[in-house]
């Protein structure tokens, strides 16, 4: 009947319309650690270049990148290092919440001053028999080049980026360093209330 | 591995005992020996933490008060092709100092890649003002007296944080003071160029490092600790000349056994 079949045209014509925008739920590739990092960048400099997108817009969508590219519980358990066996149910509960906001928001920040800038991919390499690291090396116009080396694990399906080192530098390791420093001197609570400090003061200054 | 400690270990405790004495409450006191708390205490190897953590608010005062405006100042009135010749010169000032580390440490391509840089630059260069090297695919490197102790294996020891110049360790303080007298530009250049030197490369490092050491201290929650680990690493990187660092074991977890309790995550420093 001509009513039904008009709005199964508008139906097919609607989806064809909805599936030719940018979704978040574009492919990634699977195969290639590299090819997934360079990926990563691209939908960086995507998301800084979205027209009509203020700060606040541009920080959620980077929030939401990092969410699926980085390994957040991986790198919060690894993080938290033995303390993890101390902490008691609802200090691991509370930490893993705390950990993702604070790691998400912080680099979700950083990546709005970087994600500018231009990285080129000079190789994969094995690390172990798990992981994988892409070299890459941000160029600058006055200075060496930067070297950042990805560290990718795949799981299933999904790579997801278990640490940067930027000129060597590790960044898991520094945040597992800084904590363990906290945890020496006032306990996981300290850590837990130094982190809902940190939440708190994220959304005073929205 | 050779440390004073290891040849010298009497001389070591005297040493430690005189400064833990003279500053009492400056010792961090150290865990039960055996326990886990304590392996993790020699790891973090900062045994005068209060006191380190007192000299570096001394230091955040400073550099609030006097050295991040007069660094702001510094980029403010500056362009930043100037910013660029100031550097340029005193990374080419700077290259008798690493030359002499590169054949210390026994690295004579380093040795030549470091004098050709310094004559290409001095030169054509116009005095160390251009960094032309590097455009003829020279990349430049900087070697001092600390590296190299390293490079001899030396350990770089427990961690000071010294007044004004920042993260270092007795290693790296020893090789601050070698350096200086290797340095050749002091005896012959008049006037006070040894402290003339060192305050503009303070400056112009400070100028440099303006944002991204603003970035670190907002997202840290122990600014002290924070520093304390980046240095390490990257004296660890320079030290190695920027080739990979060992591997950190990180075991694998999926969301499923988040709450697993089983897995032994290794303490690698």
């Amino acid at each position: 009947m001509p009513l039904r079949r008009c709005i199964a045209v508008i139906g097919v014509g609607l989806a064809v319309a909805l599936s030719a925008l940018p979704s978040d739920a574009a492919p990634v590739p699977s195969h290639d650690p590299a090819k997934f990092v360079k990926w990563l960048g691209d939908e960086a400099i995507a998301i800084l270049s979205t027209p009509n997108a203020n700060a606040e817009e541009r920080k959620e969508r980077y929030r939401d990148l990092l969410d699926r590219g980085f390994a957040v519980d991986t790198i919060a358990r690894f993080v938290l290092g033995r303390h993890w066996r101390a902490a008691t149910s609802e200090q691991r509960a509370e930490y893993r919440q705390l950990f993702r906001e604070f790691v998400l928001d912080t680099y979700a920040e950083r990546l709005d001053g970087y994600a500018g800038q231009t990285f080129e991919i000079l190789k994969a390499l094995p690390l172990d028999d798990i992981d994988t690291i892409v070299r890459t090396e941000i160029r600058q116009p006055d200075g060496p080049p930067i070297r950042v080396d990805y560290r990718v694990r795949q799981r299933r399906e999904a790579f997801k980026v278990i640490d940067v080192q930027v000129e060597g530098i590790s960044l898991i390791k520094t945040q597992r360093s800084e904590f363990n420093s906290i945890i020496a001197r006032d306990g996981i609570d300290g850590l837990l209330e130094l982190l809902r400090e940190h939440g708190r003061d994220v959304v005073k200054s929205k | 591995m050779k440390t004073i400690g290891n040849t010298h270990p009497s001389l070591v405790r005297l040493f430690a005992t005189l400064l833990c004495g003279g500053f009492l409450a400056g010792c961090a006191t150290a865990p039960e020996e055996g326990t886990p708390e304590r392996a993790e205490f020699d790891e973090i190897n900062d045994p005068i933490e209060p006191v380190n953590r007192a000299i570096f608010s001394f230091n955040q005062l400073a550099d609030d008060v006097l050295i991040r405006p007069l660094a702001l100042a510094y980029r403010g009135v500056t362009p930043s092709m100037i910013r660029r010749g100031v550097r340029n010169v005193l990374t080419n000032l700077s290259a008798p100092v690493t030359l002499a580390n590169d054949l210390l440490q026994f690295k004579p391509d380093r040795a030549l890649v470091t004098s050709g840089r310094f004559l290409l630059n001095t030169t054509v260069g116009v005095g160390g003002l251009f960094d032309v090297a590097t455009n003829w695919g020279l990349e430049g490197h900087r070697e001092d007296f600390g590296q190299t102790l390293a490079v001899w294996g030396y350990h770089e020891g427990p961690y000071l944080m010294l007044p004004l110049l920042g993260p270092s360790n007795p290693r790296d303080a020893s090789g601050l003071v070698v350096d200086s007298f290797m340095d050749p530009w002091g005896y012959f250049i008049p006037g006070d160029y040894a402290l003339v030197r060192p305050l503009v490369s303070g400056l112009d490092e400070r100028e440099r490092v303006l944002d991204p050491l603003d970035e670190i201290e907002r997202a840290s929650l122990d600014f002290y600790a924070t520093l304390r680990s980046l240095y390490r690493q990257r004296r660890a990187d320079e030290i190695r000349d920027g080739r990979p660092s060992p591997v950190i074991p990180i075991p694998s977890i999926t969301i499923e056994d988040f709450e697993d309790d089983s897995e032994q995550i290794t303490l690698v420093n």
